[in-house]
């Protein structure tokens, strides 16, 4: 919780500021590599020839190919979007569904809350992988229900966190000034209480991103997800567990990619919240 | 006591009747009719007479909550209606794959501890030291790697470079040493961080200020007071890892080809078996909600003030 006043904002210690901007920076070039992905591809990521089937790293294939003679940096650089988007996609939509659910439970109180935070134990009572693997396995495999699967599995921690963050915020002293004023319950919800939530939700969405990706290249894995011959980092990764032996590059520079991807995340997810408590 | 017993049972069972009427409602996502999926074994071709009429034999036209009763007393009893696939008792076919899962399960669990435990402990005791910074990096690169890649990789090491262990799983604990590994590497990178956490917290109270002011050695501190209070927190994260473990147990089943738990709903989801699916979801997740009730429960046995707080 961010409480506006020069003082406070004074002593924010400027490394951690620096450390986040860098982190951003980073995960802002990691983004624009992903949509450029495409344009960037030496070769066309999905065009197959048996003659080249994989052949080891070299000038004109820097990642190799794979089983079909595709060439894996082209493919891996094709799937970054998949993989990257998919789960920024999920994350937004958790984070402000979650959040309306939370903010609705802890703002109204009484039996919403109660009604609304069973299902969320409900739902956090599933071993979540376990859950997410359920539901696209009874949807059928394909990008667009893995994702639904991995929205199940990923909301109940916002709208955790959302509820808390409005039970705290109610009792402030400024709420019930406003409330006091006349401010009807609306705008105490979008003015007040909603604005001095947006910077822990943030933080907390862009640390869950690093976790997201990892699910659904999961997901992906176990032939749950994108389907082929879609370029996904997962999907590549199970297609190069056949050729283990003979032709480990097929798993290991699209690993490499998620390795890169979800610590990058991961470590712009750390900044900010140790930002925020500086500026606590 | 037994108010905290009663308030304690009441949510389990609302939870367990969530969790039944989720799975139960899992079948509603399926594109496919069940009643189609059954003329089609037969060999029937479907017409719209003859799948109204399945549909009234199979007991698919009854009231939702007539079905779920039905589903949830079959459930209780081990009545769990046939796999799709081969005809066996769904309850068989779970039955059969339960033991590799749970040695698989039991044993990385007990590995985490062991590893995560000391360490965790260690890095709390002896902040930013070398340890502590080597952990931290070791266990911020193994929670950024999937845990497939991990497998994979121990796979190509192990296997095919060094040829230690078969490429594909032997029988009996041979075959388990590579996949508890992995498992436990994956959980520890995360175990190991929350418990360093807690103790941390617990070892900036003033009591412990105190303690030592009156020149309690830093062994009994250690020993007496901060483990004492850190145990319920450590206990409850162990409770929630589990969730996270069963969910590994999929991908890990997979790759060492391991005919446990997790292997057997890949192959229920390719073929479409519907009942074997939803009884694994069920089952795991009553798995994990026993776990943690348990947890749950030993916290009124183990501290008092909680039993008390729940009672007024």
């Amino acid at each position: 919780m961010r409480r506006n006043g020069k003082w406070h904002r004074g002593k924010t210690r400027p490394a951690s500021r620096r450390r986040m901007v860098c982190c951003l920076l980073l995960v802002l070039a990691l983004l624009a590599l992903a949509a450029a992905g495409r344009f960037l591809a030496p070769h066309d990521p999905y065009k197959a020839s048996l003659s080249q089937a994989l052949q080891p790293p070299s000038a004109q294939y820097p990642f190799g190919t794979d089983n079909l003679g595709r060439c894996l940096l082209s493919r891996v650089l094709a799937g970054a979007s998949a993989s990257l988007f998919s789960a920024l996609a999920v994350v937004a939509v958790v984070s402000v569904f979650g959040t309306a659910v939370g903010l609705a439970a802890g703002y109204l109180g009484g039996w919403v809350d109660q009604a609304l935070m069973k299902l969320t134990m409900v739902f956090q009572a599933f071993p979540s992988f376990i859950l997410a693997v359920a539901v696209a396995g009874m949807l059928g495999p394909g990008l667009g229900n893995a994702l639904l699967s991995l929205m199940a599995m990923y909301w109940t921690t916002y709208a955790r966190l959302a509820r808390s963050l409005a039970l705290r915020l109610k009792e402030e002293p400024y709420i019930q000034a406003a409330r006091l004023c006349g401010a009807s319950r609306r705008q105490i919800l979008a003015r007040h209480i909603l604005p001095n939530m947006v910077s822990s939700m943030l933080v907390t969405a862009v640390s869950d991103i690093g976790n997201v990706i990892l699910s659904l290249a999961g997901l992906s894995f176990l032939g749950l997800g994108v389907e082929a011959p879609s370029a996904e980092w997962g999907l590549m990764i199970s297609n190069g567990r056949a050729y283990l032996q003979t032709a480990p590059w097929c798993i290991l520079f699209p690993s490499l990619a998620l390795f890169v991807s979800v610590v990058l995340f991961n470590l712009a997810g750390d900044a900010g919240r140790d930002f925020l408590e500086q500026e606590d | 006591m037994i108010r905290f017993l009663l308030r304690k049972l009441g949510l389990f069972l609302l939870i367990f009747i969530g969790i039944t009427f989720l799975s139960f409602s899992l079948t509603y996502l399926s594109p496919s009719d069940p009643a189609e999926i059954q003329l089609n074994k037969t060999g029937v071709a479907p017409t719209e007479e003859l799948l109204e009429q399945t549909r009234e034999e199979m007991g698919l036209n009854r009231p939702l909550l007539v079905r779920y009763g039905d589903w949830l007393s079959g459930l209780l009893t081990g009545q769990m209606g046939v796999s799709l696939r081969n005809g066996q008792p769904v309850a068989q076919e779970l039955l059969q794959a339960l033991p590799p899962t749970a040695i698989l399960t039991a044993a990385s669990m007990a590995v985490v501890l062991l590893v995560s435990l000391p360490l965790g402990i260690l890095c709390a005791r002896f902040p930013n030291r070398l340890l502590d910074g080597g952990v931290r990096f070791l266990t911020y690169f193994f929670s950024s790697l999937p845990s497939f890649f991990l497998a994979l990789a121990a796979l190509y090491v192990f296997s095919v470079r060094l040829g230690w262990f078969t490429v594909l799983a032997a029988p009996g604990a041979e075959g388990y040493v590579m996949p508890v590994a992995v498992l436990s590497l994956s959980l520890s990178a995360w175990y190991i961080r929350q418990v360093r956490g807690v103790v941390r917290t617990e070892l900036s109270q003033g009591y412990i200020e105190g303690a030592r002011a009156r020149g309690v050695s830093e062994r009994r501190i250690l020993f007496a007071h901060v483990l004492k209070n850190s145990l319920l927190p450590i206990l409850t994260l162990a409770g929630i890892s589990l969730a996270s473990m069963l969910g590994g147990t999929t991908i890990v089943e997979n790759i060492f080809s391991i005919r446990g738990l997790g292997r057997l709903a890949l192959e229920a989801i390719t073929a479409r078996d519907y009942p074997v699916i939803q009884g694994y979801v069920v089952w795991m997740a009553l798995a994990f909600l026993v776990v943690n009730f348990l947890v749950d429960l030993s916290y009124g046995l183990i501290d008092p003030r909680v039993r008390r707080g729940a009672g007024k």
